[in-house]
């Protein structure tokens, strides 16, 4: 760990907030980028970003130094998404959802050059929706992340074996629905 | 299609088109890969789904959003601080009675409270102003006592004046210099007695523009040590740090850092006690180096002690006179 970080660590550590918020503006980008990429959506990814730096704040003194910082952030972004995905399926199940409705989360950008590629960009993040949790959080992890399988199991607290399977089955289920899109 | 190729090797196509596959792995299943005309189409169609699905990819945030994040995050935490800073009233009533300072307590709080009066009477002396610039409407304001209408007009600051509208028969504005006396004193009144926090904050605010002044520092002192909103006692205090650190400021800084249930305005405290330690301090630290509730402010009040025992071997004796 580079010794700056370490040392705005400990400052964190002893209660200063400002190393903490200096902390924040090294790794935030990465941290947003996986929200959304989780998520699927601003909206939820800005309030996903929050709880996660709110967390690492309260729980910052129970970090050690001998491991990566942000495996630690990212640790905490998965929970908290899995976290907000209970919830969410919680309240689904509630208020008898329409299941359009995932559907019409705005996640594909304005600037998108064209209909095509705003189609296939809503066809994705609707398959990815479909994923268990589990399933598209690996797979996020691992196809957008760029991420090791070693890592992502460290992450996780899981298996190397299971993120393995995680990700067989995503592909088995992304495969079929993406298909139609293979010639546009 | 596929029916022909078990589930390892689907598994292992799957790996191999994420890069997720061992070197040797790897190895094993491109050779087998070569022999096997399934397996090369159905590698292909993962390899298509991973292309289609990496249009599906998120854009990067931009600065602007990120920032805008960030100032909420810096809300929030400062919002949980000011929940979480709360001492309980035992460790308070044990503060009370563990602490002995060399100078009798009657001192510490006789200063205060001189402090305190001063400021008072700053403001009272409206009463009689022999002022020529302002108008004489404002002083007729002032003088009836009308001081609940008096309000800043636009943000306040304007082209280095200060502007402050007047509601009264005559919707008066009067806008004055930073080195306007009036103005000064109207500063100091909003600050001490408005209801409105955000009249009084904005009365701080403005006093930095002002020149250093012992009325300014008692009023300050005045405004930590009783506004019951902790944005005000911060600005307060943090303005007070650019004075010399007197008698009247420390003792104010060791009320504050021993009774102030705010992080943020014990920390100020600390900073300025730090600037000119001296053994009066010492009782206070030794009570806050065990008893506050956050780490940092423990940690710091600790330093502060060690420098004590290093530079003072009697304590009772003041490094900066």
């Amino acid at each position: 760990m580079e010794n700056n970080i370490k040392s705005l660590i400990l400052e964190a550590q002893r209660g200063n907030t400002e190393a903490f918020h200096e902390l924040v503006s090294f790794y935030d980008e990465r941290v947003m980028i996986l929200a959304l990429q989780l998520t699927r959506d601003k909206q939820d990814a800005e309030d996903l970003y929050q709880e996660v730096f709110m967390k690492a704040f309260k729980a910052i003194e129970s970090f050690r130094l001998e491991s990566e910082f942000f495996t630690w952030l990212y640790r905490i972004t998965v929970n908290s998404f899995y976290n907000l995905q209970r919830k969410a399926s919680r309240i689904q199940q509630q208020e008898s959802l329409d299941p359009e409705k995932e559907s019409t989360h705005n996640i594909a950008d304005e600037t998108m050059s064209t209909s095509e590629k705003s189609e296939i960009r809503s066809a994705v993040s609707k398959a990815l929706s479909q994923l268990p949790t589990q399933q598209k959080t690996v797979f996020v992890m691992k196809h957008y992340e760029g991420m090791k399988i070693r890592e992502i199991s460290n992450i996780l607290d899981i298996s190397d074996g299971s993120v393995k399977r995680y990700l067989f089955r995503a592909m088995e289920k992304l495969r079929p629905v993406l298909k139609e899109y293979r010639y546009v | 299609m596929y029916n022909a190729l078990n589930d390892h090797q689907k598994q292992q196509a799957s790996l191999y088109v994420l890069d997720a596959l061992t070197e040797n792995e790897q190895s094993k299943f491109e050779l087998e890969l070569t022999e096997n005309e399934f397996l090369q189409n159905y590698v292909r169609e993962l390899e298509s789904t991973l292309d289609i699905s990496s249009i599906g990819e998120m854009l990067v945030p931009n600065e602007i959003e990120l920032q805008s994040q960030r100032n909420l995050l810096r809300a929030n935490l400062d919002a949980m601080a000011l929940k979480k800073s709360k001492l309980s009233p035992g460790i308070l009533y044990q503060i009370k009675i563990w602490i002995q300072t060399p100078t009798p307590a009657w001192v510490n709080l006789a200063s205060v409270s001189v402090a305190f009066i001063f400021g008072l009477l700053i403001v009272k002396s409206h009463e009689s102003p022999e002022k020529n610039k302002p108008t004489i409407n404002i002083k007729e304001i002032l003088k009836s006592g009308q001081f609940g209408q008096i309000k800043f007009a636009d943000n306040g600051l304007h082209d280095n004046h200060i502007r402050f509208a007047v509601e009264s028969k005559q919707d008066l504005e009067l806008s004055g210099s930073m080195d306007d006396e009036l103005v000064t004193d109207l500063l100091f009144y909003l600050l001490l007695h408005d209801q409105n926090p955000g009249k009084r904050l904005k009365a701080v605010k403005l006093l930095q523009n002002t020149q250093p002044a012992q009325e300014t520092k008692m009023v300050l002192i005045s405004a930590l040590l009783t506004d019951s909103n902790p944005g005000i006692r911060l600005k307060s205090i943090r303005l007070l740090s650019t004075y010399k650190p007197g008698k009247i400021i420390q003792d104010a800084c060791m009320k504050v850092l021993l009774e102030d249930e705010n992080e943020a305005v014990r920390l100020s405290a600390m900073d300025i006690m730090e600037k000119a330690p001296t053994a009066s301090m010492i009782p206070a630290l030794q009570v806050v180096s065990v008893l506050d509730k956050n780490d940092f402010i423990r940690d710091r009040a600790q330093d502060l002690l060690r420098h004590f025992s290093m530079d003072v071997p009697n304590p009772r004796l003041e490094i900066n006179s």
